[in-house]
């Protein structure tokens, strides 16, 4: 009965593959092997972009190192080093389904920048949109509207910021909201109830 | 500079932003945020926590906006702006830090029981303040 569900799942499409994976340890990888482990559905769809232009090892800054995560095998590979532009201390969002988004960061003088730059899903091309950020700043949080717009709030570097900027996923243009954040933060993160409400916790300032 | 306990909702609908109430004097800075679309968001790692709060993993649950603190994070305390993107609305992809031991991991965070596994994959080098995007389709 068990094995007729879930060939009706994957001949539905709804499920794509299934592996077991182990939960809540510290032991290291899956293990396909053991019948015994937990069994998790997974539905095949996905991948995740990472990025970074700090390098800890090196100790360097703007040495970039870009990565692709696949969701369905759990596997990262390798892109190139010249994806994106190595700004460092970048935030980010994404427009699920169609195009992810870089905003600000430092420049290899250290001085911040207002640029946003986008990358396609469908071809990991990446351009440097026409609009900027309302100023400069890094490491802000973001959220996401999926579907509808990308929030940079406020930004850090020198003088804190409490402006909140929303960028519309329709057309990539750049507006600034009226409301600000309560306070200007440094060091704070953020995420997102898509579709509902952007959220800013904490930091320094 | 001080630390702060502040926390803006905003609002999709009207752009408009609310203040929530936080429990902690002391929560992280430096840390890294991710969510589970229409049930919670997740506040993980950083540093400068109280001891209350450090090296726990915090819950923002979205239909009361209240925060509250999971058990002790499988990982080390310490770690900066890991990387970290929802999949599948099932799962979070946690990526690199910077402490402890400059770290290339990658790991899982299961939204059903709110724990973390290692996964096999490791980045190329150490890395902290990675940008961390998901493509999983419209939702």
């Amino acid at each position: 009965m068990y094995l007729g569900y879930l060939k009706s799942l994957l001949a539905s499409g709804q499920v794509s593959q299934y592996i077991p994976h182990k939960t809540g340890n510290n032991t290291g990888s899956r293990d396909r092997a053991l019948p015994s482990a937990p069994l998790a559905f997974r539905i095949g769809r996905g991948k995740i972009y990472l990025h970074s232009s700090y390098n800890i090892v090196a100790d360097a800054y703007y040495h970039q190192e870009n990565h692709k995560f696949d969701c369905v095998d759990l596997t990262l590979t390798t892109m190139s080093s010249s994806l994106w532009t190595s700004y460092n201390q970048k935030a980010y969002f994404s427009n699920s389904g169609t195009a992810g988004y870089h905003a600000g960061g430092t420049n290899s003088s250290g001085s911040a920048v207002n640029v946003m730059q986008k990358i396609i899903y469908s071809s990991d091309s990446v351009s440097t949109l026409s609009a900027t950020m309302s100023g400069t700043g890094r490491i802000m949080p973001c959220a996401n509207n999926n579907q509808t717009a990308g929030y940079m709030i406020g930004s850090a570097l020198g003088t804190l910021s409490t402006a909140i900027d929303k960028l519309a996923y329709s057309n990539d243009t750049r507006s600034t909201l009226g409301a600000t954040t309560s306070q200007a933060r440094y060091g704070d993160t953020g995420f997102s109830n898509s579709g509902t409400a952007g959220y800013r916790c904490f930091g320094e300032g | 500079m001080p630390r702060a306990n502040d926390a803006d909702k905003i609002a999709f609908s009207s752009d408009t932003r609310s203040t929530l109430a936080v429990a902690w004097a002391n929560p992280p800075y430096y840390h890294a945020g991710f969510a589970n679309r229409g049930t919670a968001g997740y506040i993980y790692g950083g540093t400068g926590a109280s001891a209350e709060v450090a090296g726990r993993a915090i819950k923002v649950q979205f239909s009361t906006d209240t925060f509250s603190l999971l058990g002790l994070r499988n990982i080390g305390t310490g770690e900066a702006k890991s990387g970290c993107a929802s999949y599948d609305q099932r799962y979070a992809l946690l990526a690199g830090g910077e402490t402890p031991g400059r770290p290339d991991w990658t790991s899982t965070f299961s939204y059903s029981t709110e724990t973390e596994s290692f996964l096999a994959a490791k980045l190329q080098n150490g890395r902290r303040d990675i940008c961390s995007i998901d493509d999983s389709g419209a939702y």
